[in-house]
């Protein structure tokens, strides 16, 4: 096959992937700490620990998760610079944390399984 | 240069998210904004002798092109969206509203709709925050137009233009609260990185200062209309309802309705209360329709891109 195609493939295939797990993630960040955290301290931990997707996509991420009722935010002023958002889970938050990551670890599960089947590719 | 850079990729960002909502745009160009700075604030700190360029190159790879992060925004509004209102079609029209338009009910299903009820709300207290809005701002204006001639008068203005900026955001989450008008949910990007040299400049370049400002001494008298309207609308149609009830239940006289020489008033109550009716739901529509216009004030006045 063409590179280009498969690159592009492959492109789309962690786009899909992160699609699912971003907001696992963000909600697994923030229960970690169980401080309130701003969103670019987010961001910048994610990109260290977990460099799976574009940090600009994890900022509407967030939104969206607050939108749900799963985050709750503050904006607080900083000391320097912009006064910052402070995002924290709600119960409802802590609730889908403990479902998705469930969800995630029967998922990884079965594809595992699956996998191992076809190790030698 | 590393300023022409974020402020190029801001502009396709921009561009990449057109057609979206304002107020989403505003707040993704503060999110990428905010993000580019800080990073790049990081790494020099951490690595003082860095090649800047190339450290904004990496930033921006790890960021994400313009066209990704837009369609995240995208994607995950609409994700938003569809998730609190599931079974409601979504029109174009009405893509400015936080809440999925509301279903057709009729004249008398205003009585279900809670947005009539907040924006009748909004419409009361506009008095009170329109008195203090516009307080707030003469004072600030003659102050600071007295103040010019001394030393103080300069940071006077600053501070006061600061505030309108505040006020403004203060009102757009009353706007978005209770009008359902979404308004950004935070200040616009103090360019913090470009030094207080460039930020004062915007404070005062910026057309949303003064725009704002214009908003803040407009809702007074809007906020006067309003109150007054709403209370005597409320106030006729409460007593047009509360007529017959009083005259069955009560038996108190409120009015006689003598017409052509004969006594009428048993019948003439009961129109009044029928009257009621209508003028109850009537108002509560008006003041949907005012809440809605006056979301729309809000949006040309305070959100500007």
């Amino acid at each position: 096959m063409d590179p280009t195609t498969q690159d592009e493939l492959e492109r789309k295939f962690q786009k899909e992937l992160n699609a699912g797990t971003v907001g696992l993630l963000l909600l697994a960040v923030l229960a970690e700490t169980e401080e309130p955290r701003y969103a670019y301290d987010i961001a910048k931990d994610l990109g260290e620990r977990a460099p799976i997707t574009k940090l600009g996509t994890l900022y509407p991420a967030l939104r969206s998760l607050e939108g749900l009722g799963l985050l709750e935010s503050r904006v607080e002023p900083s000391v320097a610079g912009p006064p910052r958002k402070y995002y924290r889970l709600t119960p409802d938050g802590r609730a889908a944390l403990a479902a998705w990551a469930r969800q995630w670890k029967q998922t990884s599960q079965a594809v595992n399984t699956i996998l191992k089947g076809v190790d030698h590719v | 240069m590393s300023d022409a850079t974020i402020d190029a990729y801001l502009d396709r960002l921009k561009a990449a998210l057109k057609g979206c909502d304002k107020a989403l745009i505003q707040d993704a160009l503060w999110d990428a904004e905010d993000h580019l700075r800080s990073e790049l604030a990081r790494r020099r700190f951490q690595e003082p002798g860095l090649d800047q360029a190339k450290a904004l190159a990496d930033i921006l790879a790890a960021f994400g092109e313009p066209d990704e992060v837009a369609a995240a925004y995208r994607d995950r509004d609409a994700l938003v969206s569809a998730a609190l209102a599931p079974a409601r079609p979504s029109r174009a029209s009405e893509e400015e509203t936080v809440e999925a338009p509301t279903p057709r009910r009729g004249f008398f299903g205003i009585f279900l709709d809670l947005r009539a009820y907040t924006s009748l709300l909004y419409l009361l207290l506009s008095l009170a925050t329109g008195i203090f809005f516009f307080t707030w701002a003469v004072t600030g204006i003659s102050l600071s137009v007295g103040l010019a001639v001394l030393v103080i008068g300069i940071p006077f203005l600053i501070v006061f233009l600061g505030s309108v900026r505040l006020l403004a955001l203060a009102e757009g989450r009353l706007v978005e609260g209770l009008l359902g008008v979404r308004m950004p949910r935070r200040q616009p990007p103090a360019e913090s990185e470009r030094g207080w040299k460039a930020r004062l400049k915007g404070l005062f370049t910026d057309g949303r200062t003064w725009t704002s400002l214009t908003y803040l001494v407009l809702m007074l008298p809007l906020g006067i209309f309003y109150f007054t309207l709403v209370i005597s609308l409320l106030s006729i149609s409460l007593a047009l309802l509360a007529a017959p009830v009083v005259h069955f239940v009560f038996h108190e006289v409120t009015f006689q309705g003598w017409v052509w020489g004969e006594d009428h008033t048993g019948v003439m109550v009961v129109i009044a209360g029928l009257l009621g009716v209508l003028a109850v739901p009537a108002t509560l529509h008006l003041a949907r329709l005012l809440g809605r216009a006056q979301g729309h004030l809000a949006r040309r006045l305070l959100v500007r891109i």
